[in-house]
């Protein structure tokens, strides 16, 4: 048996099994279009299973998956050359939740999620990584060993994020 | 009571489900695929430099083609085929050297989004910053002597209006000039690109 492939399959299981909900969640947030993001999730994976190959304890699991997704997510949506040019806004710009994508979400929980997702999709690439890490629930530090972003620069956006978020309690539209 | 970012988290978290996970049979099929896909790009290099090798190998070891005019020595058109072949195996080996893209899995790990992403540009806008010493002048010696020379030994230049002669002398270089330009500008676009990415990376 090969013990280096078997080693890769192993912590491809754990960290597939750990983070598989969080990987579609990441897809459909770059991939407005649920037949679009099941591709993604498969190439996320594939991707991850190829990269327990080159994983040598170089950072926390956590963060070498979620850079191998966001990675993957990144060059995706840029081969495919369907981003919007110029469409995208960052979160300074955005005053309040964008309401959900599709108008006759349910209430509540749902809605919200909802209004989070139609959020990410206006995002601009790293404001959107921002979001898409933060809801995760990763530290400051994680999202900046992920996206490269200086601390300040995450935590301002992780400030303007928190910000946006209770703005639909202060205006009482989510009880 | 919960506030409001850890309800949103808690119920972001709850959303959805995840497929079951692929099997892991089915992710070295893929991974075989990646691999075929650089293959058969490969492939497709290696058989249009070989079409172009063959046809001017023909040349250098046959003599000129018989619509060749006769006022133009074999040696020269012998010559221009060398350099072109030689032109063609230089700029195969650097297309191949330069164009490779980074591998999401071997290079996305070691890497934050931002300087993986950055690594990417940069690596395009050099391959393409530099078509003018890798893809262009390669050819311009062998190209020189396959049009210039036949222009100049043409027993009937000294008939054509000079416009002609200029027109005849200059669509390669205006060609490839057109190559050159396209390129440096397809540059500047990456390198704004770049420039975004600095400005998140200094924030």
């Amino acid at each position: 048996m090969d013990i280096a492939r078997t080693s890769q399959d192993d912590r491809y299981r754990m960290a597939a099994a750990q983070f598989a909900a969080a990987i579609e969640r990441l897809a459909r947030g770059y991939e407005a279009d649920a037949d679009l993001a099941r591709d993604l999730v498969q190439e996320i994976h594939a991707a991850l299973w190829r990269s327990f190959a080159y994983f040598e304890g170089q950072c926390s699991l956590r963060s070498w998956v979620y850079r191998i997704a966001h990675n993957v997510a990144v060059t995706h949506i840029q081969r495919s050359r369907r981003a919007r040019k110029g469409g995208f806004d960052t979160l300074d710009a955005i005053d309040d939740l964008a309401a959900p994508d599709d108008p006759e979400a349910d209430a509540g929980e749902a809605q919200l999620v909802a209004r989070l997702m139609a959020t990410i999709h206006r995002l601009a690439p790293a404001d959107r990584q921002v979001m898409l890490l933060y809801l995760e629930d990763l530290t400051a530090t994680e999202i900046g060993e992920v996206t490269g972003l200086s601390a300040s620069a995450v935590s301002s956006r992780i400030h303007r994020l928190k910000t946006l978020l209770a703005k639909p309690y202060a205006d009482k539209e989510i009880g | 009571m919960m506030s409001p970012e850890d309800q949103a988290r808690q119920s972001w978290q709850s959303s959805g489900s995840a497929a079951a996970l692929p099997p892991i049979e089915e992710l070295r099929g893929k991974a075989d695929k990646f691999r075929r896909k650089i293959r058969r790009r490969n492939l497709i290099e290696y058989i249009s430099g070989a079409v172009v090798l063959l046809g001017f190998g023909w040349i250098l070891i046959f003599g000129p083609l018989p619509w060749t005019p006769a006022v133009i020595p074999a040696e020269i058109v012998r010559l221009g085929a060398a350099l072109v072949m030689i032109g063609t195996v230089f700029a195969l080996w650097q297309l191949h050297k330069r164009t490779a893209p980074l591998d999401p899995p071997a290079d996305g790990g070691r890497n934050s989004v931002l300087d993986y992403q950055r690594a990417e540009l940069v690596r395009q806008r050099d391959a393409i910053d530099s078509v003018l010493y890798w893809y262009i002048l390669p050819f311009v010696p062998g190209l020189s002597v396959l049009m210039l020379v036949p222009l100049a030994l043409s027993p009937t230049i000294g008939e054509l209006a000079w416009f002609k002669v200029v027109l005849k002398a200059c669509i390669v270089p205006v060609s490839l000039i057109g190559v050159w330009w396209l390129n440096k500008f397809a540059a500047r676009k990456l390198q704004k690109m770049i420039d975004e990415i600095d400005a998140l990376r200094a924030e």
